[in-house]
């Protein structure tokens, strides 16, 4: 358990006559919010008590949290041919077309979905969609390979 | 040692008994809840109208557009939207309300667990109707027992009075037990028939219900909180809900101590089980919502006429009041509980498999029989009423098995 998740029972708010006039009362359980992002933490050894009411986590934000796994095309980019328009900037749903300086400097797989808008959109044929499979060192799964499911006895 | 007395859960209310000044107002049951929501003035209302709760939220939308309060009025183009706004107002940090009824409740099905998952504190009336089909627009605990094992508190009134007076019990109780309550009171009978009641003045009420301070808020700028985070493989969703059921069965001791908090200052008393009768009966009736009062007054009747009978309401329906139930009802030689809702399929009506359970857990044995009652409205006469403790004394005497085998329809042959 980490060490800003106590579980004391009652750890916040008032208690009986100490109270102030109008206090919001407290409530039976711990109300620190856990970091979700943090690696080290073990939830599966975790009391129930110990887990903030409601599970509610420290805010996280979306450029710790990447998301670009889904994705099954990919945009390549032609430095060369790019003349730097940034319409795929202007139409990236994801913010994954990086810039420096109004100049264009690649792609953020770790957000990029692979939608394809950057490729639409772009005058220039400097964004190609090509699939992720043939992006990766790793062998593509032979079919012919795999053991047939059969099905009864 | 920290102390976890339902006092000190709850905290102290912060109002001058002294200056506690009541009227007595004639009112519809839903104008004793708009006045009740008026003097609480939470910070968001997110609704949408459906009959028969729509008059409550039309009154408050006056109060609203008069200025009288200072609540964000959000309206909506469903429930579903409505319970979806309140969830947001209330994880933003905000005190939110809603009110439904019947196929809005229905709408609302899967938001009504996100709001008790994510814990909010959220407060909604809902105007007990039928559910279609064939539709119906009047009152039964249909809707409400859609939403029974939604981890929401439920407490179930019996009239325009208690309908006010839980729904200021329930803005403390939903902020002391981290979970959302629903309040609700019986459609047309109580939410549109004119009674009398009294209302407590505005100061003793916001007094009662204090100044809403969330715990943790999406809008809490120094440090926001993420909500309706990914419970991931493994126990981790089993965890968070064993901590919903174990902050929901710690809610029933919060409720009474509310409960007797506002009994302090008005002087009604608030219990979770309302006995008539029973310590003296043999035969027992459970009941909950507007019909109690036409038991009890059959049970006036027979026992002036030397009967030893007695009634006791259910009004706190979730957690269920298992154990004050079984006390209540521990010396009946034969129980009858009389449901106002279906559960198709099932041995008995749910306030029965409710009280089945109660009964069992205490080790009390006696023939339980299970009625419905009163769906879409029917009447519920008193001569139906005496029919039940008719049969009931039948029972008592000759036995015939511990539960009938499927629930009685009451007046229908």
């Amino acid at each position: 358990m980490p060490e800003n998740n106590t579980g004391v029972q009652g750890a916040q708010g008032a208690s009986g006559a100490s109270a102030a006039p109008g206090a919001r009362p407290c409530i039976p359980t711990t109300t620190i919010p856990v970091d979700f992002r943090d690696a080290t933490a073990r939830f599966g050894d975790w009391d129930v008590a110990d887990f903030p009411v409601g599970m509610a986590g420290v805010a996280g934000n979306s450029v710790d949290y990447v998301t670009g796994g889904w994705r099954s095309m990919r945009p390549v980019w032609d430095a060369d041919k790019c003349k730097h328009c940034l319409l795929c900037w202007v139409n990236c749903p994801d913010s994954s077309i990086t810039v420096a300086d109004e100049q264009m400097t690649g792609i953020d797989y770790d957000h990029c979905k692979g939608c394809g808008i950057c490729a639409v959109e772009c005058r220039f044929d400097a964004l190609d969609m090509r699939p992720e499979h043939e992006c990766h060192d790793e062998p593509v799964l032979d079919a012919a390979a795999e053991p047939e499911i059969t099905q009864g006895a | 040692m920290t102390d976890t007395t339902p006092t000190a859960v709850v905290g102290a209310a912060a109002v001058d008994l002294s200056a506690v000044e009541q009227r007595t107002i004639a009112s519809t049951g839903n104008l004793f809840v708009a006045e009740a929501f008026r003097q609480i003035d939470p910070d968001a209302v997110c609704a949408y109208p459906i009959t028969p709760q729509t008059t409550i939220v039309e009154e408050f939308a006056k109060f609203v557009a008069n200025g009288r309060v200072h609540t964000e009025y959000v309206t909506v183009e469903s429930e579903h939207s409505a319970m979806s706004a309140t969830i947001g107002a209330s994880a933003a940090g905000g005190r939110a309300f809603t009110v439904t009824s019947s196929q809005g409740l229905a709408l609302m099905w899967e938001e009504l667990h996100i709001a008790s998952g994510l814990r909010l504190p959220i407060v909604m009336i809902n105007a007990n109707r039928a559910i279609s089909a064939p539709i119906n627009i009047h009152g039964d605990h249909s809707d409400v027992m859609g939403a029974r094992d939604s981890g929401w508190i439920i407490l179930m009134a019996e009239n325009a009075q208690e309908a006010y007076d839980n729904t200021i019990i329930a803005t403390r109780v939903a902020e002391a037990a981290r979970l959302p309550v629903m309040p609700t009171l019986d459609g047309f009978i109580t939410t549109h028939s004119i009674a009398r009641g009294q209302v407590a003045d505005d100061a003793t009420v916001k007094a009662f219900v204090g100044e809403y301070v969330p715990d943790d808020s999406l809008l809490r700028s120094t440090s926001p909180v993420m909500v309706g985070a990914f419970a991931n493989l493994g126990p981790t969703y089993m965890k968070v809900k064993k901590a919903e059921r174990d902050a929901i069965d710690a809610s029933l001791p919060i409720i009474g101590e509310v409960g007797a908090q506002w009994a302090s200052v008005i002087g009604r008393d608030y219990g979770h089980v309302e006995s008539y009768g029973v310590d003296d009966a043999d035969l027992v009736v459970v009941i909950m919502g507007s019909a109690a009062g036409n038991v009890r007054a059959v049970v006036r009747r027979l026992r002036e006429q030397g009967q030893r009978v007695g009634v006791v309401k259910v009004r706190t329906y979730r957690p269920f009041p298992a154990a004050d139930l079984a006390a209540a009802v521990s010396g009946a030689r034969a129980i009858a509980v009389l449901d106002r809702a279906e559960s198709f399929g099932a041995p008995a009506g749910p306030l029965a498999l409710d009280t089945l359970a109660a009964l069992y857990g205490a080790g009390i044995q006696v023939p339980v029989r299970s009625y419905l009652y009163g769906l879409g409205g029917a009447d519920v006469r008193l001569d139906l009423v005496e029919q039940v403790y008719a049969d009931l004394a039948d029972v008592a005497d000759d036995g015939d098995g511990l539960l009938n085998p499927t629930p009685r329809y009451l007046g229908i042959r």
